[in-house]
């Protein structure tokens, strides 16, 4: 019965995001707030049924084919209702913030039904995947979000080659899942833990480089900076709840359902360790707000994708801490990206060089940067504290001398996001700016619709890391 | 209901007075809380200390108060209830930067963490309670907003981040590796687990948990933030960064010593030799300091040496068993009692500082004087606990320090008995510091004539709620040793007069008694008849000005630190070499980073500073890789666009490769 | 437990605290007159002294309460350092018996000095209380050093315990040499008496005290010399005095009293036929001193 509840959010989101084309300023954000209002409601519903329930798993078959096996599904464990939870509920916050962000000059305004569009057939797609129990159902879904966002990037009109990058990645990582598709024969997740040891580890190379690409890992890393030139309620999505993470979410099935050989351990730490010793020469010489986000997500994806890659090891912990540091992650990038929305709506630049004395001029996106941007790098009292925290637990339970390389390479990595973030604030929270008579009509725009979502935002990223603990441990391997 | 539950509930209470918006309304509600909350705290201790210890959950954290956590918790509760009290009125101090929403939430998460860090019994909740403890302290550290205090609040949270944060999560990650579960990490299953592991994981467990309580506590060489970021506080916060957090990383310390790891020889060698160590670099440093607060944060550090000695040659004796055990056990004691002891003057300390820059303004004390006339409570409570701190009897002070000195001289070990010789030494130097800082401000008259007042009743409390336990502990042991004593165990000489260690014993009353006694009666025979005023003697040198005509704070002790200059030379160059040891970091990191961003090498390219590369354009491997391939495509796609020819071209190449395969096909 | 002899020992031993330092200034003066070839003083010359002063009016340059109340509070410091001390092996008030807490209450005498002349706004009283610390500062390291000979030496930090328990050792007899010159610049005898410098202009941090107060401060400054000198003969006489019975204690008192009138003659020609150091070369001197005796520590500790 809760396949209703649960896949009602999808058709809502798909229909409601082409209904939304059609649609300018006020009347989009009506419609955009309904359709995202109803999924949340109906998917919180759903998703409390099932949690109340002490069900860990729950397949849903909705076409099946007797050669590639199970093509449409919804795989319906803790990690999937926790995921689409936050999916809704970010997606109807996020709508609620660009109602008056997109204000910020009439031409954003009027095309606001294009941007909802995209975004709701972005957030379709990435419950789609989310709850995918397929390759073919995870194929359909990168697609569709590689199309989205990929126009949603070239928004402004500018510099469009970076969205035909991302693209162009997507894309292939959708190529890496056929091949996979091809060389196994079977599409439906829950069968790929019957193949022999050596088709397993083949399958997942092609598997592991596609996760990859979908976040922004080895080797393509790029288009997720370049990407954040789409507008800020883009970005959020991007990097917290759909393509980023429906990357991470891939990666957990694989290592929940393939029971993989220990060996394949091996294959994953160097690739994200590299990418975390990258991402540490990367962070200091960003000048940009939203740049910086943008290495924190690689650096925070890789974090999680080491700590799932312990549940290769056996220990089933480790997926149930990626998962968690993860979900903490979303709701903090969420909120940093927010309020780096507030230094362009009201300043017209998110380039940190050019800010200062936002304590004064605006304080509630001040401590909101203030408690997001820090909070990335892993401190109270948002939730990627406790997402560190247990992680540098979780891997000191490796393998060889990766008992103290990955814990030390995550500690250094948020070491030096750390520092970086302590130099900027005390260049743009202090000090004195002039203001002209444009810059004090700028200030004033009114944000209070913007700062209550944040503020709403904040008080879940606080609270969740003490709820959501408990619910992850009800993960475990399948299948 | 437990008092530590009301406590909890006052400072949530106090930290949400933002909501009341008026500035004035806001500090003085949220410190009135915060003063209840610690005086609930003080009635915990007593029940503890009478009915035995606490074992409880509070909101699902593991509660245990033992003897050891009672001990802190006193402190906490004493400099937190001190404090608060002070905050009332001194707040008004900085009532132009209007930050008192934040003032109110982040001094009641202060003191509430650090309440709740010496209480919890699981190693999770104490790296909780310690991460939200630094945070709130980072942001009470700034909260002037000047430059010079951003950047003291700057190293000391990046200080704390990688010297605390990162040694603290990897222990609790050995803790999780040895134990195997996220909810069973109480203290003495740990002991227990660590108790059976490899001596390597022993040794790095203990390393780290070093490291975390050096830098916290301000013990060389991790004290350099300390001098920095105590006096860039409000005062209020500074005697409760000087006066309670670095003791809760004395807590840690003890803990981890004495409960999870072991005592050991080595360890107790290692800890005294840092204590003695710290308590000549801190303290000589503080004889050259003139702004009041810096020397008072500088004695901090000095005074945490004595604290880590005494704890030393408890570790490191009290394995050996028999006498030495008991000798072990005293020093354990004296090194705890001078933590109550150091929090209680050292509070009440910076409290004073704070009352004279409220009532002046002024923070250096080249530019004070003549308070006394105006200011005499402050004066007197300043003048008891400077002699304290110096170690003079009769008050709290000389009883902790004397202990220390016979627990090392006892100690039959050379080590430790230099350490007592140097802090002998170091209590003079503590004294020539507080000749300085009392007689500086308070003695002689004002350089100018300026309208000063006393300070507020409320602030008066708060400094001799302090100072005054300063005297009534020195005269009256009784009333706190035996809880000091509970965790140590020393076989003391206890009564309500007595206070010893076997022969060496020591009447505090008696003695202040005979001082009272024979000065009164002196005075009585030979007071003087009669009196006449007159101006100082100036011995003709009228052309100097009646406010300048004393020595100032910076040229009391010129001769003695020039002579001891060598060592100043010496231990400046070991800070300038960690301070290259950075640059040198940053030199090798902007090296890499170059090869990262768009830089056209030429000779006259300099990148000197992580600015300057910031201003070019950011490099991608993954474009670059491709970047070959790409161009390729695009001139292949220019030069066959721009070829006129290219009809003919393309039929003459069809041409012949129908030929050609005509011919093949042959 | 108070006895008939504690009673005896005692009312002895505060007559000799009050009323013999100012005759060992006396003795002093005449000696230093015989060797600059005059006749010098009678040698209740102090005592005629300090009834002037006491007769003097006082002058009062300031309000602060501190200055008034400094002479009182050194005496009295002085006094109750001076009663700590076994006379004959009897102490007249015995709230400790500990070395450490004897020493502490004699620097209380130098803490009421240098408050004093703090409190005034004289710039030379002031320079005179900087000197009378950092002397402090260089002298008590060599102190702490010959606490922890004696405490290795003796097993005992204690007066008593320490007199009736010392095993001859050659640091034993180097801490002695320590002992009397750490006690010698405490009292403040020239070379060693830059803190009061009575023959520049500056005078030290009594620079504006005058009769009663003066007078007062002065008779303090003579018990504590004197205390302290009592404290070294303790430790000639009472080793030699075991156990400690109330004939040997009888014998003890007047030896205790002779070494100290013996003494003070050695002292006063010393300061006769020597010149006031400055205080840097005092720092500095004793910088090196207090190196040799870290040696002499570490001798005790290896037993020799």
């Amino acid at each position: 019965m809760e396949e209703v509840f649960l896949t009602i959010p999808i058709l809502l989101f798909l229909f409601g995001g082409i209904a939304l084309f059609a649609l300018k300023r006020k009347a989009a954000d009506a419609l955009v707030l309904i359709v995202s209002g109803l999924s949340l409601l109906v998917d919180a519903y759903g998703s409390y049924k099932f949690l109340v329930s002490s069900k860990n798993i729950e397949k849903i078959v909705f076409y099946k084919n007797n050669v590639l096996g199970q093509v449409f599904g919804l795989t319906v464990d803790t990690a999937s209702i926790v995921m689409s939870l936050l999916v809704t509920i970010t997606g109807f916050l996020v709508f609620l913030y660009s109602a008056q962000y997109m204000e910020k000059s009439p031409e954003e305004s009027n095309r606001k039904g294009y941007l909802y569009g995209w975004m709701s057939i972005a957030l379709a797609a990435s419950l789609f995947s989310i709850f995918s129990t397929s390759l073919i159902q995870t194929i359909i879904g990168l697609e569709v979000m590689a199309v989205s966002f990929s126009l949603l990037v070239n928004f402004y009109g500018i510099n469009k080659g970076k969205g035909w990058k991302l693209f162009a990645v997507e894309n292939l990582a959708v190529v890496l899942l056929l091949i996979a598709l091809g060389y196994t024969g079977k599409s439906d997740l829950f069968l790929m833990n019957s193949l022999s040891s050596h088709e397993k580890i083949l399958a997942f190379i092609s598997m592991l480089f596609a996760a990859f690409a979908m976040s922004s890992q080895f080797f393509f890393y790029s288009w997720l900076p370049d990407s954040t030139q789409a507008p800020i309620p883009v970005s959020t999505l991007l990097h917290s709840v759909t393509l980023v993470s429906a990357g991470v979410i891939f990666f957990l099935r694989m290592v929940q359902l393939m029971k993989l050989p220990t060996e394949a351990f091996n294959l994953v730490w160097p690739f994200t360790v590299t990418m975390l010793v990258l991402m540490i020469i990367y962070y200091p010489i960003q000048s940009d707000a939203k740049k910086l986000i943008a290495y924190s997500t690689i650096s925070q994806a890789a974090v999680s994708y080491t700590v799932i890659s312990y549940g290769i090891l056996g220990q089933q912990v480790g997926i149930q801490i990626g998962f968690y540091q993860m979900i903490n992650h979303i709701v903090v990038k969420a909120i940093a990206f927010l309020s780096v929305g507030f230094f362009i709506y009201h300043l017209g630049t998110s380039d940190l060089r050019k800010i200062k004395g936002i304590r004064t001029t605006m304080p509630a996106a001040s401590v909101a940067w203030f408690l997001s941007f820090l909070g990335l790098a892993g401190v109270l009292p948002l939730g990627l504290f406790f997402g560190k925290m247990f992680t540098i637990m979780s891997t000191m339970h490796g393998v060889g001398f990766t008992t103290w390389l990955i814990p030390s390479i995550i500690l250094i990595d948020s070491g030096v996001f750390f520092v970086v973030v302590l130099y900027w604030f005390r260049d743009i929270f202090f000090g004195e700016i002039k203001l002209t008579e444009a810059l004090a009509k700028d200030l004033a725009k009114p944000a209070g619709l913007m700062i209550a979502v944040v503020i709403v935002f904040l008080v879940i990223g606080s609270v969740m890391p003490w709820v959501s603990l408990d619910m992850v441990k009800r993960i475990v391997f399948l299948g | 209901m437990d008092f530590v539950i009301y406590a909890l509930m006052a400072f949530l209470a106090g930290a949400l007075m933002g909501f009341l918006k008026e500035y004035k309304a806001v500090v003085r509600a949220s410190s009135f809380l915060g003063f209840i909350a610690s005086a609930f705290l003080f009635f915990q201790v007593v029940d503890v200390y009478i009915n035995g210890a606490l074992k409880t959950n509070i909101l699902g954290i593991p509660i245990s108060i033992d003897s050891l956590s009672n001990l802190f918790l006193l402190v906490v509760s004493l400099i937190g209830m001190a404090s608060s009290l002070f905050s009332v009125n001194y707040m008004d101090y900085y009532e132009k930067k209007g930050k008192g929403w934040v003032y109110a939430l982040t001094f009641n998460t202060f003191i509430m963490s650090m309440a709740f860090i010496v209480i919890v019994n699981s190693f999770e909740w104490f790296v909780f309670f310690w991460e939200l403890m630094t945070l709130s302290s980072f942001i009470l550290v700034f909260f002037s907003e000047e430059k010079k205090d951003i950047d003291a609040s700057l190293k000391y949270y990046i200080t704390m981040h990688f010297l605390n944060t990162f040694p603290l999560f990897l222990s609790l990650g050995i803790a999780y590796s040895l134990v195997g579960s996220f909810s069973k990490l109480t203290f003495p299953v740990i002991a227990a687990a660590l108790a059976a592991a490899p001596l390597i994981t022993k040794a790095t467990f203990t390393i780290l948990l070093l490291i975390t309580f050096m830098t916290k506590a301000g013990v060389a060489p991790f004290h350099y933030w300390l001098p920095d970021a105590h006096p860039a506080a409000p005062s209020n916060v500074s005697a409760l960064l000087s006066g309670t957090m670095i003791k809760v990383a004395v807590y840690g310390l003890v803990r981890s010593v004495f409960t999870i790891i072991g005592p050991s020889a080595i360890l107790g060698y290692t800890i005294a030799s840092l204590g003695t160590i710290t308590l000549i670099v801190g303290t000589l440093y503080a004889l050259r300091e003139t702004i009041g607060k810096r020397l008072l944060a500088y004695h901090s550090v000095g005074q945490m040496g004595y604290i880590w000695l005494g704890i030393g040659i408890g570790a490191a004796l009290i394995p050996k068993g028999g006498v030495y055990a008991a000798i072990g056990a005293l020093g354990l004691f004296a090194g705890l009692f001078h933590v109550l002891n150091h929090a209680i003057f050292k509070g009440s300390l910076f409290l004073s500082a704070g009352a004279i820059i409220y009532a002046t303004g002024e923070k250096d004390l080249n530019n004070l004087g003549g308070l006394g006339r105006y200011m005499k409570a402050t004066a007197l409570a300043a003048l008891f606990a400077s002699l304290a701190i110096s170690g003079i009897p009769p008050f709290n002070g000389f009883l902790s320090k004397w202990l220390i000195y016979i627990a090392g001289y006892y100690s039959t070990s050379l080590l430790l008995a230099i350490g007592a010789v140097m802090a002998v030494f170091i209590s003079a130097a503590t004294l020539a510091s507080f000749m300085k800082f009392y007689s500086a401000p308070f003695g002689g008259e004002m350089p100018e004539e300026k309208p000063v007042k006393e300070v507020p009743l409320m602030m008066l409390a708060g400094q001799w709620l302090l100072a005054g336990l300063a005297l009534l502990i020195g005269v009256f042991p009784r009333i706190v040793v035996p809880l000091v004593n509970l965790p140590a165990g020393a076989p003391l000489k206890l009564t309500l007069f007595t206070y010893g260690y076997s022969a060496s014993t020591f009447i505090p009353l008696y003695f202040a008694g005979l001082i009272v006694v024979l000065s009164l009666a002196t005075y009585a025979l030979l007071k003087p008849r009669e009196t006449v005023k007159a101006k100082p003697w100036d011995c003709g040198s009228t052309y100097v000005e009646e406010g300048e005509y004393k020595v100032k704070a910076d040229g009391y002790y010129l001769w003695f630190e020039q002579k001891i200059g060598s060592f100043y030379r010496f231990t400046d160059w070991a800070y300038s070499f960690g301070y290259s040891i950075l640059k040198y970091i940053v030199k090798s990191y902007l090296w890499i980073a170059r090869f990262f961003v768009k830089i056209v090498d030429t000779p006259y390219t300099k990148v000197e500073s992580i600015e300057e590369i910031r201003e070019h354009e950011v490099m991608y491997i993954d474009e670059e890789v491709f970047k070959p391939l790409v161009r390729f495509i695009k001139v292949a796609g220019n030069v066959l666009s721009g070829v006129r020819l290219g009809k003919f071209i393309a039929l003459t190449v069809i041409l012949v490769v129908v030929i050609g395969i005509l011919f093949a096909l042959l | 437990m108070i006895d008939l002899y504690d009673i005896l020992f005692g009312v002895i031993g505060a007559l000799i605290v009050f009323i013999v330092p100012p005759y060992l200034d006396g003795i002093s003066r005449r000696v230093k007159a015989r060797i600059q070839y005059r006749i010098g003083p009678p040698l209740s010359q102090t005592w005629y002294d300090l009834r002037k002063l006491f007769g003097l009016p006082s002058v009062l340059p300031t309000d602060s309460g501190l200055f008034k109340w400094a002479p009182y509070l050194a005496l009295a410091s002085a006094l109750t350092a001076a009663f700590m001390l076994p006379f004959g092996g009897y102490a007249l008030f015995n709230y400790s018996n500990n070395l450490i807490v004897f020493f502490y209450v004699v620097v209380m005498v130098s803490v009421f000095l240098m408050l004093a002349g703090f409190s005034v706004q004289n710039a030379f009283s002031h320079i005179g209380s900087t000197r009378e610390m950092t002397l402090l500062l260089t002298v008590e390291p060599l102190l702490a050093v010959v606490y922890g000979v004696f405490a290795y030496n003796s097993g005992s930090l204690n007066i008593l315990g320490i007199a009736m328990n010392l095993k001859p050792t050659v640091s034993l007899v180097l801490a002695y040499i320590v002992l009397f010159y750490a006690l010698y610049m405490e009292s403040g005898f020239v070379p060693f008496d830059v803190a009061e410098a009575e023959q520049e202009v500056i005078g030290g941090p009594l620079a504006e005290y005058s009769g009663r107060l003066l007078g007062v401060f002065y008779y303090a400054i003579y018990i504590k010399r004197f205390t302290l000198l009592w404290l070294f003969s303790t430790f000639i006489v009472l080793p030699f005095c075991k156990p400690l019975t109330p004939e040997k204690a009888a014998i003890a008192l007047p030896l205790q009293l002779l070494i100290v009138f013996g003494l003070y003659p050695v002292i006063a020609s010393l300061e006769a036929t020597n010149a006031r150091l400055r205080i840097d070369h005092i720092v500095k001197t004793n910088v090196k001193v207090f190196f040799i005796s870290l040696a002499i520590l570490a001798m005790a500790f290896v037993g020799w």
